[in-house]
């Protein structure tokens, strides 16, 4: 069931219907069961693994809170990790690693028989994953009491509308929302619809218009050009944010509607200057979550340069290979995290310089924005690809292919459809506000929320295109 | 970093206000196309609803899309069959096997049945899916209980509710493509309702214009004939209702392959579309629930076609002779 489906608007009708009938404690019961319905109707089978995983969690919380021994605190934390991880190793990681064994071996001329799993990865596992750890994680450092109520800390991990592709919420923020009785106000509802709204517009004018540029021209097995491949990137920048952030919106949404607050996923992620400014901005919540569970857990930047730098590639290694189980995502990690390392080298090296004049601040600014979304398309070429070999091609013909002005003829489709977008960003971000449109008079309100609705009534695809995220 | 604010922090009467209006221009705009003319397909199906109430039934039924539209002559046909049998070509440009179903139930419910109904659609339109603007145009609102309860199009109908209700919606492809510059579906819009006296008119035109001019080079083979051969659950549940229907009232159930280009016979031999075909129909022919008047694709050179799946008139007119023959040899025989 995806967001952009009639189905999930039925779905979504019914709940809330009942939602707002119900006491706070039947609230939670309708949300447990819709977020079961709502994941089941992809593969009831996975319910399984959520429900396994949900009680093992709980389980670990109550163990860590009542436990005053730091040693079996350790190993509780420990065994919830390894379990958690387990899952996923098991589930999304094991085909992957076992066929790169095999061929890494059979490169040595060594032929061992493993059995290969043909499991279906369970959609949403990555996310439901870490939102687990997180609680067992904020438990073990007492920054977090456990839930004592196994239904409503199930409801937490389960909740529908972040389920399958986040944002990846802290327990420290949505199990209390779970837990207090939520008080629903007509701006919820309107905010919320708002949110929807434009979500739905990035994901089915932007997105599923940009990947009918993009597939084609990515399951191409070349040789490849200048121009398509730079419109194919260029295509992909958008695809994925429209994709993505639409979700998070569709999701933050939907909460709102039954009084939750999801965290902002998406800050203007292609106005970043630097590498660092742009996981400050892209997947807030999945960086924010390596930087504090993965990357400090490492040491960080506490333990002298050289882990520092070691520390910035593990995590963004490991963030690579969270996106799937594959090299191409490693080596998007990789690449991300030299950016980031060779970056705070760089900062490094310049030091503190006096504060350039204004002219020079804004040329800069200018170039940094640029130089950093030239960069950040790059990765995106080595996220898309799905071979080294289609890679290595593409980047030739970024440097010595072709021109193919023919295919640059896509510039005025991309134009069309994400002009819109940018011209919104562009506010949001001059006026250092994401929320602007609350401060904006009725009549340009209203035409934008009839521009959006005739958007997608015109150009939106109406078969619920599933969106990229559900793979991850 | 651009600032996100809270939810419950915020002076919501602005925004609530902007619904409210945006809600309304909606109504008032949907209203106000509602008295813009609608599409020549949406005009023709509405056309022929009209149609079903005025005329008698006629002994033979042709249905398909616009290549059977074009391509069955009625007066051609009627010629070979016995004096006054009446023939209808109730072919739909754009439809596919849905719009067969809903046909035959409407005039079943006016006592207007057929004696004979030829299922001629090209193959490609099984799976274009096209129930959402047929129900939103076609359908009377007392047929949605029985779209809906069909089961397999249950959100294509759903959306057909929409598209009732939505000019914008019915018209989604058209309006698109104007705003985006493109001619596409556009420049049909208008076109008259396609009778078989205007389309034998209309085709006579184009070869006189052929005959001074020549045929231009045809644009590249589209995507569609280069898909295999698939027929999802929801058609094969509406040909099940189509041929159940038409058994439960005595109406003979007759299949017809038209001739294909020789062009997209080439591009589907390489993936295996006719054979994928023929099995679905010797399915239905095993089971006895259709009698096949032709079987394989004919394919024919690129000179009989106006594009990859349109008949010239030549061509056209002999298909036409020779269904007529073969339907003779049909009725005349033993049931």
């Amino acid at each position: 069931m995806v967001f952009n489906s009639l189905l999930f608007a039925v779905f979504l009708g019914v709940v809330l219907l009942l939602y707002y009938r119900l006491p706070h404690r039947g609230q939670n019961h309708l949300l447990l069961i819709a977020s079961y319905v709502f994941y089941g109707a992809w593969d009831w089978r996975f319910l399984s693994l959520i429900w396994i995983s949900t009680t093992v969690d709980w389980w670990a919380g109550l163990h860590l809170d009542e436990s005053k021994s730091p040693a079996y605190r350790k190993r509780v934390l420990f065994l919830s990790c390894l379990f958690n991880l387990g899952f996923l190793g098991v589930f999304k990681y094991y085909g992957f690693f076992a066929t790169s064994f095999l061929a890494l071996a059979a490169w040595f001329g060594w032929h061992p028989q493993i059995r290969l799993l043909h499991i279906v990865l369970p959609i949403g596992i990555s996310f439901y994953t870490f939102q687990s750890m997180s609680y067992t994680i904020e438990v073990y450092r007492k920054h977090l009491k456990p839930s004592r109520n196994l239904l409503e800390y199930a409801t937490f991990v389960a909740f529908f509308p972040h389920m399958v592709a986040g944002p990846i919420m802290r327990a420290t923020s949505l199990l209390p929302q779970v837990q207090k009785p939520r008080v629903i106000t007509r701006a919820h509802i309107v905010e919320g619809l708002r949110l929807m709204l434009w979500g739905l517009y990035k994901k089915m004018v932007i997105a599923d218009n940009m990947a009918l540029i993009v597939d084609p021209i990515f399951a191409r097995p070349g040789p490849y050009t200048f121009g398509e491949t730079f419109v194919g990137v260029l295509a992909f920048a958008f695809q994925i944010y429209g994709d993505f952030s639409g979700y998070s919106d569709i999701a933050r949404g939907t909460a709102s509607l039954m009084g939750f607050e999801l965290i902002v996923n998406f800050d203007l992620p292609y106005f970043a200057t630097s590498p660092q400014d742009f996981w400050r901005r892209w997947h807030i919540s999945l960086s924010t979550w390596l930087r504090d569970y993965l990357y400090v857990s490492l040491g960080g930047n506490q333990k002298g340069r050289v882990r520092t730098y070691v520390n910035l590639m593990l995590t963004m290694l490991l963030g690579g290979l969270w996106h799937g189980a594959s090299w191409t995502f490693v080596c998007w990690g990789a690449y991300h995290g030299t950016l980031l390392a060779g970056h705070r080298a760089i900062g490094e090296w310049r030091g503190e310089r006096p504060a350039p004049s204004a002219w020079r601040a804004r040329a800069g600014w200018l170039l940094s924005v640029g130089f950093m979304f030239v960069l950040t398309l790059y990765g995106w070429l080595l996220f898309r690809c799905h071979t080294f070999h289609q890679i290595a091609g593409m980047t030739r013909a970024l440097f010595l292919g072709p021109l193919d002005a023919g295919s640059l003829r896509h510039l005025v489709t991309i134009a069309f459809f994400t002009l819109p977008l940018v011209v919104v960003q562009c506010v949001q971000y001059f006026r250092d506000d994401l929320d602007f449109w609350r401060q904006v008079p009725v009549w340009a309100q209203t035409a934008f929320y009839l521009f959006c609705l005739y958007s997608i009534f015109l150009f939106g695809a109406f078969r619920g295109a599933a969106f990229i995220y559900f793979q991850f | 970093m651009a600032r996100p604010s809270s939810t419950s922090n915020f002076d919501d009467r602005r925004l609530t206000r902007a619904v409210q209006y945006t809600v309304l221009i909606l109504l008032g705009v949907e209203l106000a196309l509602a008295w813009v003319p609608e599409n020549v397909m949406i005009r023709t199906m509405r056309w022929m609803r009209a149609l079903l109430d005025r005329q008698p039934a006629a002994a033979v039924q042709i249905q398909g899309d616009s290549v059977a539209q074009g391509a069955l002559f009625i007066d051609e046909i009627a010629d070979a069959l016995p004096e006054s049998t009446r023939v209808w070509n109730a072919a739909l440009q754009g439809s596919g096997p849905e719009f067969t179903y809903f046909l035959l139930r409407r005039q079943l419910a006016h006592g207007r049945a057929p004696r004979a109904i030829v299922i001629a659609h090209s193959p490609h339109t099984f799976v274009t899916q096209r129930m959402g603007v047929l129900a939103g145009a076609f359908l009377a609102w007392d047929e949605f209980p029985a779209a809906f309860l069909h089961g397999h199009h249950f959100f294509d109908t759903l959306y057909g509710v929409l598209c009732k209700l939505s000019f914008t919606l019915r018209h989604r492809e058209e309006l698109s493509d104007a705003l985006r510059g493109r001619r596409g579906e556009l420049q049909t819009w208008a076109a008259p309702i396609p009778t078989q006296g205007w389309l034998r008119w209309h085709m006579g035109l184009d070869e006189e214009k052929w005959a001074r001019e020549g045929k231009g080079p045809l644009p590249p083979l589209h995507p569609v004939y280069r898909e295999k051969f698939v027929l999802d659950a929801g058609e094969r549940d509406l040909f099940g209702r189509t041929i159940a229907l038409a058994r439960a009232h005595n109406i003979r159930v007759f299949w017809l392959t038209l001739p294909e280009h020789e062009a997209v016979a080439a591009a589907r031999d390489s993936i295996g579309f006719a054979p994928a075909y023929y099995r679905f129909v010797d399915s239905l022919a095993a089971r006895g629930e259709v009698t096949v008047l032709q079987r394989d694709f004919e394919v024919l050179p690129a000179s009989d076609f106006s594009d990859y799946t349109h008949l010239r008139l030549p061509a056209a007119l002999k298909l036409s002779r020779e269904v007529g023959r073969k339907l003779a040899a049909e009725l005349s025989g033993p049931r």
